[in-house]
């Protein structure tokens, strides 16, 4: 399914929360959607799914959700962590959801023993941990088999095997032909898991193309040296036309140069490396470098 | 029609399968018992046999409007309004749905406290009497609860307080209404506040045309106030 967003905003108050976000999330892939705190992700995924009110409109293969004949067959979210009555069993949570969609009693079992809550199914989630409950809520999601899933911070609380698990649940999912959309701030888990990413700041779209792009478009090759001296290599590295930068006591940081040119350089300071690490272009450092000035909440340098 | 079937289907899984709905109704119906077996130790002439048909008002209406707050109030108590609004994008459908069980829940539990009541009461009474007073009564309690039910949802609806769905019926009932009557004594005023006339359309004493009266004036506010909270609920954010 073909999932278009088209001119999605959303004010609140005076503050514009969303303003013309626009974008097509296709099957066959895993899109990250990426941003930082209060960029307006979870009110862009509000606003697709029609819970908020506001501008634009989203499309599910042409049509409103509204208008498909089973919307739970079509879309399966998770937005909420611990969206659930504390005291019903997770199997009747299931099976309420399941009369939504239309399903039966085998499929949800076949989903509890798929995410791993089979031993507590006839339990009541009131006492689970954030991991158990984002279990929940992603059997919830998953119940109808959508062809559209949208997650809103899925590995929240959730343990390495368990976020290992989740990874190559998702990536499987969307292989498979399904629409996966996926908001996160783990970062390095994205760049294994998506293969395209949004990345929204202060709610307008900063970038939409696939993960390799995106990484390639803002990050250059860097080298760290750690040093005695960093103000003799920094002169040396402005000499050569380099830019450079000191990180921390005894280290700078060279961009656009190759470990063989900076230890050229360093070895031109007549002084002995301590360590010499090319960094290699990352996700992480794409996603800083792209919204550093979109950031809403920023705290302060650490001494 | 598939949507609503879907929708009705969900609500009933959803309220069945906590112990609030059955502990609520359980307990209309033993405030209903326990006011009847109490008539057997006094001194209930056969006169009194129709209050086999409203005894389980005596509290039930102020329990029911809890079961139609919880209703809609459980989502929002529990964030789970979201994930029920993705599924039914067409929120008039599981709303009506809501009310639907609610109704449904509320008239089958008035038979049942009616029937079970009668009973008691005719013993109590030393005799039986069906007569058209009885059925009357009997439909007009079934009316009232449900219209407690539905006045319960609504007011949880539009303040999104499945608290307020239930203490602002009783607050209005118990104390605004008769603060009101005291202030402005008015019997155009009675004629109109809600749970004055509920409290009357169950009344033994009244008689049967003015009752059924009150009772659309109790209903014509339950209506009044379902339809606002749907328009809110479609229209508000989830």
């Amino acid at each position: 399914m073909i999932v278009t967003t088209a001119g999605l905003g959303r004010t609140y108050g005076r503050k514009r929360a969303v303003d013309d976000v626009s974008f097509t999330l296709r099957p066959g892939r895993l899109t990250g959607f990426l941003g930082p705190n209060g960029s307006g992700k979870s009110t862009t995924m509000r606003l697709m799914l029609g819970l908020d009110r506001g501008d634009g409109r989203t499309e599910w293969d042409g049509q409103q959700l509204r208008d498909l004949a089973i919307p739970a067959r079509a879309v399966g979210a998770h937005l909420d962590a611990k969206a659930f009555h504390p005291k019903r069993t997770v199997r009747r949570h299931l099976m309420m959801h399941a009369a939504a969609s239309g399903v039966g009693a085998r499929r949800v079992a076949e989903v509890l023993d798929l995410v791993g809550l089979g031993s507590v199914a006839d339990d009541s989630p009131g006492g689970f941990s954030l991991g158990m409950a984002q279990r929940v809520g992603l059997a919830t999601a998953i119940l109808a088999e959508p062809d559209v899933l949208m997650l809103d911070e899925p590995s929240n609380g959730l343990d390495p095997q368990s976020i290992q698990w989740l990874r190559e649940f998702l990536r499987a999912y969307a292989h498979a032909g399904h629409t996966v959309f996926v908001s996160s701030h783990l970062l390095p888990e994205m760049q294994l898991m998506a293969d395209h990413v949004v990345v929204i700041g202060r709610g307008t779209v900063l970038a939409d193309q696939s993960v390799a792009d995106f990484v390639d478009r803002s990050a250059s090759s860097q080298v760290l040296v750690r040093v005695a001296d960093t103000t003799a290599v920094l002169s040396a590295a402005t000499r050569a036309g380099l830019s450079a930068v000191s990180e921390g006591p005894d280290g700078v940081v060279v961009t656009g140069a190759s470990t063989e040119q900076v230890g050229l350089l360093v070895h031109e300071t007549g002084q002995p490396v301590r360590e010499l690490v090319a960094r290699n272009a990352s996700l992480e450092q794409a996603f800083i470098d792209l919204t550093r000035d979109a950031q809403e909440y920023t705290g302060g340098e650490v001494a | 029609m598939a949507g609503m079937r879907r929708a009705l289907l969900f609500e009933v899984r959803r309220v069945t399968s906590v112990w609030s709905t059955w502990i609520l109704l359980g307990l209309i119906f033993l405030v209903g018992l326990a006011t009847s077996l109490n008539q057997l130790r006094g001194q209930t002439s056969a006169d009194d046999f129709p209050l086999g048909a409203v005894n389980h008002l005596t509290a039930g209406g102020v329990l029911a409007a809890a079961i139609g707050a919880s209703a809609i109030g459980a989502e929002l108590r529990w964030n789970t309004l979201r994930a029920l609004y993705t599924a039914f994008p067409r929120r008039t459908d599981i709303v009506l749905a809501k009310v639907g069980v609610v109704v449904a829940l509320l008239v089958a539990l008035s038979i049942v406290c009616t029937a079970v009541d009668t009973a008691v009461t005719s013993v109590a009474a030393g005799g039986t009497g069906f007569d058209g007073a009885w059925f009357g009564l009997g439909t007009r309690s079934a009316l009232v609860l449900v219209c407690w039910g539905v006045i319960g949802f609504s007011i949880a609806a539009l303040t999104r307080s499945q608290v307020a769905g239930f203490l602002v019926p009783v607050a209005v009932s118990f104390i605004v209404e008769i603060g009101l009557l005291s202030i402005f004594p008015s019997n155009t005023l009675a004629s109109v506040l809600p749970f004055i006339n509920a409290s009357e359309a169950i009344s033994v004493g009244v008689p049967a045309v003015e009752a059924f009266e009150r009772a659309a004036v109790f209903g014509g506010w339950a209506v009044v106030l379902l339809v606002a909270a749907v328009v809110v609920l479609r229209r508000r954010d989830a």
